[in-house]
């Protein structure tokens, strides 16, 4: 079933039923406009700025996931056919891990050049930022289930997600900046992975209760 | 008790005669609390008369994660039981516990300076503190937002049950990270690491919050409940203006 969905979820996306790209347009103009506005190479604020430029970028698009399924009905239909609240909130998180973080993760070492990184500093924000993705994807999935049956919810979406993915962000940037030292070893990376864990083990029942209390349930 | 209450009447009654009492005892307890902290107790040995700013500090940080405790507490009431009150109860928390963080934040700024030498540092107490301000912002926006109460009152139940991380992060952030923020001193094993001295008007203080926090929440919750009764009281009236005419 979730492969159902998530088939069904990447069939809209490929038809361009959603903004996938303007988050990575805003993401290469943000490290561009970082840039332009820190004066050229910074290879030391690297690390932070990919990762700041890409959970922004995440959070942008958030009303794309839930808010089209909730308007047309589609999730209600999901509802009465039987589908559980599992597998629409797995399906859900896929379909944010492919089509909303994995093109930032892939853009992130071309954008790395830009801003000066070398080798080692673009391969620990990488890990860094796979590791870390879980978080990402869990908590954004709770606020885009929270706001599916708001328009306009965009600012409100990062004011939600934001306070939730701040250790996140602190111990993304932290194990990015340890992986030349110490590689993958470093507790910040552990740290990162638990992060991951709690957000996930948080983050799929939410979505499935703040889906459930969209439909009047 | 909870399904006692579930009758917003016999709450009504209830806090009616409980809002004075604790409204009337933060007045006194926070008049002599201040006058003891900011008059009568000593100067403390290391940090001189900065320690002054502590008995505003500390209550207002208790208080801030208090309520929001608090507002887990009641929103797990609320999503579970679907308690009336319970939401309501959980909104009214919302503001005051706002204010309380701020003013935790602002005094203790206020105080790192001379002690620290510094207004802000990014260690994870302030840090942790910081996020719970914004998620206090993020709770009330969805109160904001969404129109239907009854979907309001779920979805911001289950924000703040999800926020609720955060709590045991600000408890535990003195220990995991080495901080400039000096760890627990009251709540030690063996017994409060402070003199009877500072620690009366300290305590002082932290009841007169408390009472305080209580007041508001209180007079919220009358407020939110009597507006809704306001609300269903002129339905009917607008109706029966329309039949006579």
């Amino acid at each position: 079933m979730i492969t159902a969905l998530l088939v069904r979820d990447l069939k809209l996306v490929a038809r361009g039923a959603s903004g996938a790209g303007l988050a990575l347009a805003f993401m290469a103009l943000f490290v561009l406009l970082c840039g332009l506005a820190l004066g050229g190479d910074n290879p030391d604020l690297g690390p932070g700025l990919l990762w700041l430029a890409a959970t922004l970028s995440a959070l942008l698009g958030l009303d794309r996931y839930y808010q089209p399924d909730q308007q047309t009905g589609a999730l209600a239909e999901m509802h009465l056919a039987g589908v559980s609240g599992l597998s629409i909130a797995v399906a859900k998180c896929l379909t944010i891990a492919l089509t909303g973080i994995a093109p930032l993760i892939i853009a992130a070492p071309f954008l790395a050049l830009l801003l000066g990184m070398g080798g080692e500093a673009i391969t620990g924000t990488i890990l860094s930022l796979l590791i870390g993705g879980p978080a990402i994807i869990a908590y954004a999935s709770v606020t885009a289930a929270l706001l599916a049956g708001q328009r306009g919810g965009g600012v409100l979406a990062v004011i939600l997600t934001a306070p939730l993915l701040i250790p996140v962000l602190i111990f993304g940037t932290e194990a990015a900046m340890a992986f030349p030292i110490n590689g993958l070893a470093a507790v910040q990376f552990r740290i990162l992975a638990g992060l991951s864990f709690i957000a996930m083990s948080l983050g799929l029942p939410a979505t499935i209760a703040a889906l459930a209390a969209n439909r009047g349930a | 008790m909870l399904s006692y209450f579930a009758n917003p009447q016999r709450f009504v009654r209830l806090a009616r005669w409980l809002t004075p009492l604790f409204g009337g005892g933060a007045l006194i307890l926070l008049a002599v609390g201040l006058w003891q902290s900011l008059i009568a107790s000593p100067p403390e040995a290391e940090h001189g008369e900065t320690v002054r700013i502590m008995y505003v500090h500390v209550p207002a940080a208790w208080s801030a994660m208090a309520a929001y405790s608090a507002i887990a507490v009641a929103s797990l009431i609320s999503f579970v039981w679907r308690h009336n009150l319970a939401d309501i109860a959980a909104r009214s928390l919302a503001l005051p516990g706002a204010a309380f963080t701020a003013l935790a934040l602002i005094t203790g700024s206020l105080w790192g300076k001379p002690d620290w030498g510094t207004y802000w540092q990014w260690d994870g107490r302030m840090t942790s503190v910081l996020i719970l301000f914004f998620i206090y912002i993020g709770y009330m926006a969805i109160w904001q937002v969404v129109d239907d109460r009854k979907r309001a009152a779920r979805l911001a139940a289950i924000t703040a049950m999800v926020g609720w991380i955060n709590i045991p992060i600000i408890k535990f952030s003195v220990e995991w990270w080495n901080t400039l923020h000096q760890p627990a001193t009251v709540s030690m094993p063996d017994g409060p690491g402070l003199p009877a001295e500072l620690l009366l008007p300290l305590m002082l203080m932290s009841i007169g919050y408390t009472l305080l926090l209580g007041w508001l929440t209180l007079r919220g919750m009358l407020a939110e409940i009597a507006s809704a009764k306001a609300a269903r009281q002129t339905k009917p009236a607008a109706t029966a203006r329309v039949e006579a005419l």
